[in-house]
Protein backbone atom coordinates (compact mmCIF):
# COMPACT_ATOMS: atom_id res chain seq x y z
CA UNK A 1 0.00 0.00 0.00
CA UNK A 2 1.43 3.73 -0.78
CA UNK A 3 0.59 6.15 1.71
CA UNK A 4 1.96 9.51 1.40
CA UNK A 5 2.14 10.46 5.22
CA UNK A 6 3.09 14.42 4.20
CA UNK A 7 -0.34 15.59 3.81
CA UNK A 8 -2.12 13.86 6.16
CA UNK A 9 0.20 13.41 8.90
CA UNK A 10 3.26 15.19 10.38
CA UNK A 11 6.21 13.36 10.73
CA UNK A 12 8.46 13.38 13.28
CA UNK A 13 11.99 11.64 13.01
CA UNK A 14 14.95 11.40 14.83
CA UNK A 15 15.81 10.24 17.99
CA UNK A 16 13.41 10.95 21.28
CA UNK A 17 14.33 11.02 24.48
CA UNK A 18 15.53 8.74 26.25
CA UNK A 19 12.37 7.15 27.38
CA UNK A 20 8.99 5.99 25.26
CA UNK A 21 6.25 3.61 26.16
CA UNK A 22 7.07 0.14 26.53
CA UNK A 23 4.97 -3.05 26.71
CA UNK A 24 5.16 -5.65 29.26
CA UNK A 25 3.46 -8.65 26.58
CA UNK A 26 6.12 -8.14 24.08
CA UNK A 27 9.12 -6.13 22.98
CA UNK A 28 8.19 -2.78 21.71
CA UNK A 29 11.72 -2.41 19.35
CA UNK A 30 11.13 -5.89 17.91
CA UNK A 31 8.21 -4.54 16.10
CA UNK A 32 8.01 -0.49 16.33
CA UNK A 33 10.37 1.65 15.29
CA UNK A 34 11.12 3.38 18.23
CA UNK A 35 12.99 6.33 16.66
CA UNK A 36 10.11 7.43 14.80
CA UNK A 37 6.49 9.56 15.77
CA UNK A 38 3.89 10.12 13.56
CA UNK A 39 1.00 12.42 14.40
CA UNK A 40 -2.53 12.52 12.49
CA UNK A 41 -5.72 12.85 13.06
CA UNK A 42 -8.42 10.09 12.95
CA UNK A 43 -12.03 9.32 13.59
CA UNK A 44 -11.92 6.38 16.08
CA UNK A 45 -13.99 3.00 15.14
CA UNK A 46 -13.37 0.92 17.86
CA UNK A 47 -11.64 1.07 21.20
CA UNK A 48 -10.79 -2.27 22.32
CA UNK A 49 -10.50 -2.83 26.38
CA UNK A 50 -9.04 -5.72 26.58
CA UNK A 51 -6.18 -7.95 27.74
CA UNK A 52 -3.58 -8.43 26.75
CA UNK A 53 -3.40 -5.09 25.37
CA UNK A 54 -6.01 -2.01 24.77
CA UNK A 55 -6.09 -1.39 21.52
CA UNK A 56 -7.73 1.68 19.44
CA UNK A 57 -8.56 1.14 15.80
CA UNK A 58 -9.16 4.45 13.77
CA UNK A 59 -9.66 6.09 10.21
CA UNK A 60 -7.69 8.48 8.22
CA UNK A 61 -7.59 9.58 5.16
CA UNK A 62 -4.57 9.38 2.80
CA UNK A 63 -3.54 11.87 0.53
CA UNK A 64 -5.57 10.23 -2.64
CA UNK A 65 -8.69 11.23 -0.26
CA UNK A 66 -9.02 6.93 0.61
CA UNK A 67 -9.99 6.08 4.22
CA UNK A 68 -7.40 4.01 5.84
CA UNK A 69 -7.34 2.31 9.24
CA UNK A 70 -4.89 2.47 11.54
CA UNK A 71 -4.62 0.32 15.32
CA UNK A 72 -2.71 1.88 18.31
CA UNK A 73 -1.93 -1.00 21.05
CA UNK A 74 -1.15 0.47 24.52
CA UNK A 75 -1.50 -0.91 28.05
CA UNK A 76 -3.30 -3.14 29.40
CA UNK A 77 -7.38 -2.22 30.92
CA UNK A 78 -5.89 -1.83 34.85
CA UNK A 79 -2.64 0.51 33.68
CA UNK A 80 -5.41 2.47 31.69
CA UNK A 81 -7.23 2.44 34.64
CA UNK A 82 -4.97 3.97 36.55
CA UNK A 83 -4.52 6.55 33.57
CA UNK A 84 -7.82 7.40 34.07
CA UNK A 85 -9.89 5.81 31.08
CA UNK A 86 -12.65 3.24 30.85
CA UNK A 87 -13.87 1.58 28.04
CA UNK A 88 -15.76 4.45 27.08
CA UNK A 89 -13.53 6.70 27.17
CA UNK A 90 -13.40 6.78 23.51
CA UNK A 91 -16.36 5.77 21.32
CA UNK A 92 -17.28 5.65 17.57
CA UNK A 93 -17.02 8.79 16.00
CA UNK A 94 -14.55 10.62 18.05
CA UNK A 95 -12.09 12.30 16.35
CA UNK A 96 -8.55 12.38 17.87
CA UNK A 97 -5.05 13.81 17.28
CA UNK A 98 -2.88 10.53 17.72
CA UNK A 99 0.66 10.08 18.12
CA UNK A 100 2.46 6.39 17.31
CA UNK A 101 5.36 4.68 17.32
CA UNK A 102 4.85 3.20 13.50
CA UNK A 103 5.01 -0.58 12.97
CA UNK A 104 8.29 -1.58 11.28
CA UNK A 105 7.46 -3.19 8.61
CA UNK A 106 4.74 -0.63 7.49
CA UNK A 107 1.46 -1.47 8.68
CA UNK A 108 -0.67 0.92 9.95
CA UNK A 109 -0.46 -0.15 13.23
CA UNK A 110 1.68 1.47 16.25
CA UNK A 111 2.44 2.21 19.61
CA UNK A 112 0.40 4.53 20.73
CA UNK A 113 2.37 7.63 22.10
CA UNK A 114 -0.27 10.41 22.86
CA UNK A 115 -4.21 11.30 22.61
CA UNK A 116 -5.37 14.23 22.41
CA UNK A 117 -9.19 14.75 21.90
CA UNK A 118 -10.82 18.66 22.24
CA UNK A 119 -7.72 19.73 23.11
CA UNK A 120 -7.76 17.56 25.60
CA UNK A 121 -4.69 14.85 26.49
CA UNK A 122 -6.28 11.97 27.93
CA UNK A 123 -2.86 9.80 27.14
CA UNK A 124 0.93 11.11 27.41
CA UNK A 125 3.66 7.68 27.11
CA UNK A 126 5.65 10.20 25.40
CA UNK A 127 7.74 10.61 28.89
CA UNK A 128 7.09 7.43 30.00
CA UNK A 129 9.92 4.80 29.92
CA UNK A 130 7.97 2.18 32.75
CA UNK A 131 8.37 -1.45 31.30
CA UNK A 132 4.48 -2.17 31.71
CA UNK B 1 8.04 47.10 40.12
CA UNK B 2 8.25 44.55 37.53
CA UNK B 3 10.82 42.54 39.06
CA UNK B 4 8.96 42.74 42.55
CA UNK B 5 5.34 41.38 40.58
CA UNK B 6 7.58 38.12 38.71
CA UNK B 7 9.16 37.85 42.55
CA UNK B 8 5.51 37.41 43.93
CA UNK B 9 4.52 35.38 41.27
CA UNK B 10 7.59 33.16 41.82
CA UNK B 11 6.90 32.66 45.65
CA UNK B 12 2.75 32.43 45.12
CA UNK B 13 3.75 29.10 42.34
CA UNK B 14 6.02 27.89 45.12
CA UNK B 15 3.98 27.91 48.23
CA UNK B 16 0.71 26.08 45.85
CA UNK B 17 3.46 23.69 44.99
CA UNK B 18 4.97 23.11 48.29
CA UNK B 19 1.08 22.51 49.51
CA UNK B 20 0.56 20.27 46.47
CA UNK B 21 3.52 18.25 47.41
CA UNK B 22 1.73 17.91 51.17
CA UNK B 23 -1.62 16.81 49.79
CA UNK B 24 -0.17 14.35 47.73
CA UNK B 25 2.37 13.28 50.60
CA UNK B 26 -1.03 12.80 53.16
CA UNK B 27 -1.29 9.31 54.37
CA UNK B 28 -3.91 7.25 52.82
CA UNK B 29 -5.22 6.37 56.86
CA UNK B 30 -4.22 7.51 60.36
CA UNK B 31 -5.45 4.87 61.47
CA UNK B 32 -3.24 2.80 64.07
CA UNK B 33 -4.79 -0.52 63.90
CA UNK B 34 -3.62 -3.52 61.75
CA UNK B 35 -5.90 -2.63 58.96
CA UNK B 36 -6.18 0.23 57.18
CA UNK B 37 -9.03 2.80 56.83
CA UNK B 38 -11.79 1.92 54.82
CA UNK B 39 -12.22 3.47 51.44
CA UNK B 40 -14.87 5.85 51.08
CA UNK B 41 -18.35 4.35 51.25
CA UNK B 42 -19.54 4.81 48.01
CA UNK B 43 -18.16 3.70 44.53
CA UNK B 44 -16.58 6.91 42.77
CA UNK B 45 -14.88 8.17 45.31
CA UNK B 46 -12.28 10.70 43.94
CA UNK B 47 -8.70 10.93 46.05
CA UNK B 48 -6.41 13.97 46.00
CA UNK B 49 -5.09 12.81 42.97
CA UNK B 50 -5.88 11.49 39.72
CA UNK B 51 -3.40 8.96 39.17
CA UNK B 52 -2.83 6.50 41.13
CA UNK B 53 -4.65 3.48 41.51
CA UNK B 54 -7.91 2.27 40.88
CA UNK B 55 -9.72 -0.53 42.99
CA UNK B 56 -12.43 -3.00 41.00
CA UNK B 57 -14.80 -1.14 41.67
CA UNK B 58 -13.28 2.28 40.16
CA UNK B 59 -12.41 4.04 43.57
CA UNK B 60 -9.33 6.08 43.36
CA UNK B 61 -6.91 5.08 46.03
CA UNK B 62 -4.52 7.96 44.99
CA UNK B 63 -0.54 7.34 45.42
CA UNK B 64 0.35 5.92 48.17
CA UNK B 65 2.09 8.16 51.07
CA UNK B 66 5.74 7.80 51.08
CA UNK B 67 6.82 10.31 54.30
CA UNK B 68 4.16 8.62 57.33
CA UNK B 69 5.49 6.53 59.60
CA UNK B 70 3.58 3.21 60.19
CA UNK B 71 2.35 1.54 62.90
CA UNK B 72 4.51 -1.38 63.75
CA UNK B 73 3.81 -5.06 62.11
CA UNK B 74 1.68 -7.12 63.66
CA UNK B 75 3.05 -10.37 65.51
CA UNK B 76 3.40 -13.24 62.62
CA UNK B 77 1.03 -11.65 60.32
CA UNK B 78 1.37 -10.95 56.24
CA UNK B 79 -2.29 -11.13 55.69
CA UNK B 80 -3.73 -7.82 53.84
CA UNK B 81 -4.18 -6.58 50.31
CA UNK B 82 -0.58 -5.93 48.56
CA UNK B 83 0.15 -3.60 45.94
CA UNK B 84 3.71 -3.67 44.43
CA UNK B 85 3.08 -0.84 41.78
CA UNK B 86 4.82 -1.17 38.31
CA UNK B 87 7.43 -3.20 40.48
CA UNK B 88 6.55 -6.41 39.87
CA UNK B 89 5.54 -6.26 36.33
CA UNK B 90 9.04 -7.30 35.59
CA UNK B 91 8.55 -7.10 31.37
CA UNK B 92 12.15 -7.67 31.22
CA UNK B 93 12.07 -10.80 33.28
CA UNK B 94 12.87 -11.52 37.13
CA UNK B 95 13.10 -7.92 38.80
CA UNK B 96 16.46 -8.41 40.40
CA UNK B 97 18.14 -9.90 36.94
CA UNK B 98 16.43 -8.19 34.15
CA UNK B 99 17.30 -9.70 30.72
CA UNK B 100 18.52 -6.30 29.63
CA UNK B 101 21.93 -7.80 28.38
CA UNK B 102 24.14 -6.18 30.87
CA UNK B 103 26.85 -8.27 31.75
CA UNK B 104 26.29 -8.18 36.05
CA UNK B 105 22.42 -9.69 35.10
CA UNK B 106 23.82 -12.84 33.19
CA UNK B 107 22.77 -15.67 34.74
CA UNK B 108 25.05 -18.61 36.25
CA UNK B 109 23.55 -20.68 33.67
CA UNK B 110 25.10 -24.32 33.37
CA UNK B 111 25.76 -25.69 29.60
CA UNK B 112 22.42 -27.12 30.21
CA UNK B 113 20.70 -24.26 31.09
CA UNK B 114 22.28 -22.18 28.67
CA UNK B 115 20.95 -24.57 25.84
CA UNK B 116 17.13 -24.37 26.85
CA UNK B 117 16.84 -20.81 27.20
CA UNK B 118 18.25 -20.28 24.45
CA UNK B 119 15.87 -22.84 22.45
CA UNK B 120 12.93 -20.49 23.96
CA UNK B 121 11.42 -18.05 21.98
CA UNK B 122 10.11 -15.07 24.57
CA UNK B 123 8.28 -12.13 23.50
CA UNK B 124 10.48 -9.69 25.43
CA UNK B 125 13.92 -9.35 26.82
CA UNK B 126 17.14 -9.32 24.82
CA UNK B 127 16.37 -12.11 22.42
CA UNK B 128 12.70 -10.50 21.96
CA UNK B 129 10.25 -12.11 19.14
CA UNK B 130 7.20 -10.85 17.50
CA UNK B 131 3.82 -11.50 18.81
CA UNK B 132 3.04 -14.04 16.79
CA UNK B 133 6.16 -16.17 16.24
CA UNK B 134 6.60 -16.25 20.37
CA UNK B 135 6.43 -19.83 22.01
CA UNK B 136 5.32 -18.62 25.15
CA UNK B 137 3.69 -21.09 26.87
CA UNK B 138 1.17 -18.77 28.36
CA UNK B 139 0.57 -17.27 25.11
CA UNK B 140 -1.83 -20.58 24.72
CA UNK B 141 -3.28 -21.17 27.72
CA UNK B 142 -1.03 -22.44 29.92
CA UNK B 143 -0.75 -20.84 33.49
CA UNK B 144 1.83 -19.09 34.23
CA UNK B 145 3.19 -21.90 37.21
CA UNK B 146 5.85 -21.15 40.17
CA UNK B 147 7.62 -19.03 40.34
CA UNK B 148 6.64 -16.86 37.39
CA UNK B 149 3.55 -15.87 39.53
CA UNK B 150 5.68 -14.29 41.32
CA UNK B 151 7.83 -13.21 38.41
CA UNK B 152 5.76 -11.78 35.88
CA UNK B 153 2.52 -9.55 36.20
CA UNK B 154 2.62 -9.71 39.73
CA UNK B 155 0.01 -6.62 40.46
CA UNK B 156 -2.09 -6.31 43.36
CA UNK B 157 -2.03 -9.21 45.29
CA UNK B 158 -4.29 -10.71 48.22
CA UNK B 159 -2.75 -12.73 51.04
CA UNK B 160 -4.94 -14.46 53.62
CA UNK B 161 -4.04 -16.40 56.82
CA UNK B 162 -5.17 -19.58 59.09
CA UNK B 163 -3.59 -21.03 61.76
CA UNK B 164 -2.32 -23.91 59.47
CA UNK B 165 -2.08 -21.81 56.02
CA UNK B 166 -1.64 -18.60 53.67
CA UNK B 167 -3.36 -18.13 50.87
CA UNK B 168 -1.88 -16.05 48.37
CA UNK B 169 -4.35 -14.78 45.54
CA UNK B 170 -3.01 -13.04 42.60
CA UNK B 171 -4.74 -10.78 40.29
CA UNK B 172 -3.43 -11.72 36.54
CA UNK B 173 -4.89 -14.67 35.83
CA UNK B 174 -7.00 -15.12 39.24
CA UNK B 175 -4.64 -17.55 40.66
CA UNK B 176 -4.28 -19.09 44.28
CA UNK B 177 -1.64 -20.58 45.95
CA UNK B 178 -1.56 -22.51 49.47
CA UNK B 179 1.47 -22.32 51.59
CA UNK B 180 1.36 -24.83 54.63
CA UNK B 181 2.33 -23.60 57.78
CA UNK B 182 1.43 -26.35 59.83
CA UNK B 183 4.56 -27.66 59.99
CA UNK B 184 4.06 -30.62 57.59
CA UNK B 185 7.22 -31.58 55.16
CA UNK B 186 6.88 -32.00 51.00
CA UNK B 187 5.24 -34.71 49.67
CA UNK B 188 7.40 -38.01 48.74
CA UNK B 189 7.24 -38.58 45.41
CA UNK B 190 4.92 -36.55 44.38
CA UNK B 191 3.68 -35.71 41.29
CA UNK B 192 4.76 -32.55 39.84
CA UNK B 193 2.20 -29.52 39.95
CA UNK B 194 2.40 -25.92 38.02
CA UNK B 195 2.92 -24.39 41.52
CA UNK B 196 4.70 -27.40 43.50
CA UNK B 197 4.15 -27.98 46.99
CA UNK B 198 4.40 -25.00 48.96
CA UNK B 199 5.85 -24.69 53.10
CA UNK B 200 6.34 -22.30 55.06
CA UNK B 201 7.92 -21.56 58.76
CA UNK B 202 8.42 -18.06 60.81
CA UNK B 203 12.38 -16.94 60.62
CA UNK B 204 11.09 -14.24 62.82
CA UNK B 205 7.94 -12.15 64.19
CA UNK B 206 8.02 -10.90 60.73
CA UNK B 207 9.79 -13.01 58.22
CA UNK B 208 7.78 -15.71 56.55
CA UNK B 209 10.13 -17.70 54.67
CA UNK B 210 8.26 -20.36 52.00
CA UNK B 211 10.22 -23.39 50.06
CA UNK B 212 8.32 -24.48 47.17
CA UNK B 213 9.35 -27.39 45.34
CA UNK B 214 7.70 -30.10 43.19
CA UNK B 215 6.99 -27.79 40.08
CA UNK B 216 6.20 -28.80 36.39
CA UNK B 217 8.94 -28.55 34.58
CA UNK B 218 7.23 -27.05 31.49
CA UNK B 219 6.67 -23.72 33.12
CA UNK B 220 9.09 -20.68 32.60
CA UNK B 221 10.77 -19.28 35.18
CA UNK B 222 10.03 -15.55 33.75
CA UNK B 223 9.11 -13.77 31.18
CA UNK B 224 12.21 -14.00 28.46
CA UNK B 225 12.15 -17.44 28.82
CA UNK B 226 14.83 -18.58 31.44
CA UNK B 227 14.49 -22.38 32.03
CA UNK B 228 14.03 -24.75 35.24
CA UNK B 229 13.95 -28.39 35.84
CA UNK B 230 11.81 -30.61 37.93
CA UNK B 231 14.59 -29.94 40.37
CA UNK B 232 13.70 -26.49 41.00
CA UNK B 233 13.89 -25.13 44.32
CA UNK B 234 12.52 -21.56 45.24
CA UNK B 235 12.43 -19.42 48.32
CA UNK B 236 10.29 -16.73 48.86
CA UNK B 237 10.85 -14.40 52.14
CA UNK B 238 7.80 -12.31 52.91
CA UNK B 239 9.07 -9.55 55.38
CA UNK B 240 6.66 -6.97 56.95
CA UNK B 241 8.54 -4.46 57.64
CA UNK B 242 5.93 -2.69 59.70
CA UNK B 243 2.36 -2.34 59.20
CA UNK B 244 2.13 -0.70 55.66
CA UNK B 245 4.66 -2.74 53.66
CA UNK B 246 5.89 -5.83 53.35
CA UNK B 247 9.14 -6.97 51.03
CA UNK B 248 9.28 -10.28 49.03
CA UNK B 249 12.47 -11.92 47.92
CA UNK B 250 12.87 -14.74 45.59
CA UNK B 251 15.82 -17.14 45.27
CA UNK B 252 15.84 -19.77 42.41
CA UNK B 253 17.91 -22.80 43.10
CA UNK B 254 18.19 -25.50 40.15
CA UNK B 255 21.84 -26.97 39.90
CA UNK B 256 20.60 -28.38 36.41
CA UNK B 257 20.45 -25.08 34.97
CA UNK B 258 21.75 -22.52 37.26
CA UNK B 259 25.74 -23.15 38.66
CA UNK B 260 25.02 -21.70 41.70
CA UNK B 261 21.46 -19.92 43.37
CA UNK B 262 20.26 -16.79 42.34
CA UNK B 263 18.15 -13.69 43.61
CA UNK B 264 15.18 -13.04 41.44
CA UNK B 265 13.69 -10.76 43.59
CA UNK B 266 15.18 -8.72 46.23
CA UNK B 267 13.32 -6.71 48.67
CA UNK B 268 10.56 -6.20 46.36
CA UNK B 269 8.29 -3.41 48.26
CA UNK B 270 4.66 -3.49 48.49
CA UNK B 271 2.15 -0.69 49.65
CA UNK B 272 -0.76 -2.19 51.93
CA UNK B 273 -4.03 -1.29 50.24
CA UNK B 274 -7.47 -0.73 52.84
CA UNK B 275 -8.96 -3.25 54.15
CA UNK B 276 -12.15 -2.87 51.71
CA UNK B 277 -10.20 -2.42 48.41
CA UNK B 278 -11.84 -4.69 45.15
CA UNK B 279 -9.09 -6.36 43.88
CA UNK B 280 -9.42 -5.98 39.84
CA UNK B 281 -9.31 -8.37 36.87
CA UNK B 282 -6.66 -8.91 34.71
CA UNK B 283 -6.73 -12.06 32.88
CA UNK B 284 -5.64 -13.57 29.16
CA UNK B 285 -8.55 -14.83 27.94
CA UNK B 286 -7.86 -16.88 24.61
CA UNK B 287 -10.58 -15.11 22.72
CA UNK B 288 -9.10 -11.80 23.30
CA UNK B 289 -5.30 -12.53 22.68
CA UNK B 290 -6.80 -14.31 18.98
CA UNK B 291 -8.89 -10.85 18.44
CA UNK B 292 -5.56 -9.08 19.39
CA UNK B 293 -3.16 -11.49 17.15
CA UNK B 294 -5.57 -10.93 14.80
CA UNK B 295 -5.56 -7.24 14.42
CA UNK B 296 -2.64 -6.20 16.22
CA UNK B 297 0.15 -8.73 17.21
CA UNK B 298 0.14 -10.38 13.63
CA UNK B 299 0.18 -6.90 11.27
CA UNK B 300 3.23 -5.52 13.62
CA UNK B 301 5.06 -9.36 12.45
CA UNK B 302 7.84 -10.19 9.90
CA UNK B 303 6.59 -12.39 6.89
CA UNK B 304 3.08 -10.90 7.53
CA UNK B 305 0.77 -9.82 4.80
CA UNK B 306 0.50 -6.05 4.90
Amino acid sequence: MRFNLRRSCSLLLGLLMSSVPVLAHHGSGVSYDMKKQITMTGTVTKLQWANPHTYIMYTVKDDAGKVVLWGAESHPPNQMADRGWNSTTLKPGDVIVITVLPSKIGTTRGLLSKVVMNGKVLLDDTGRGAQE
Amino acid sequence: MKGFRLGLLILAVALVSALAGFEAARPRSGAATNEKEDLAAQPGAQSDSALGDVDGWGRHIGLPATNQKSAPAPRRDISGTWDPGDGGIQALGAAAMPDDGKPEHLLPYTPAGLKAWKETKPSNGTRSFPPTDTDDPIITGDPQGFPREDLYELTTTQILQTPQRAIILYEFGKIWRVIWTDGRDFPKDAEPRWFGYSVGQWADDSTLVVQTSGIDERSWIDHVGRPHSANLRVEERFHRADRDHLELTVTVNDPQMYAKPWVALDKLPFNLEPANYDVREMIWAPSEFTSYNKTIGGRISKNDDK
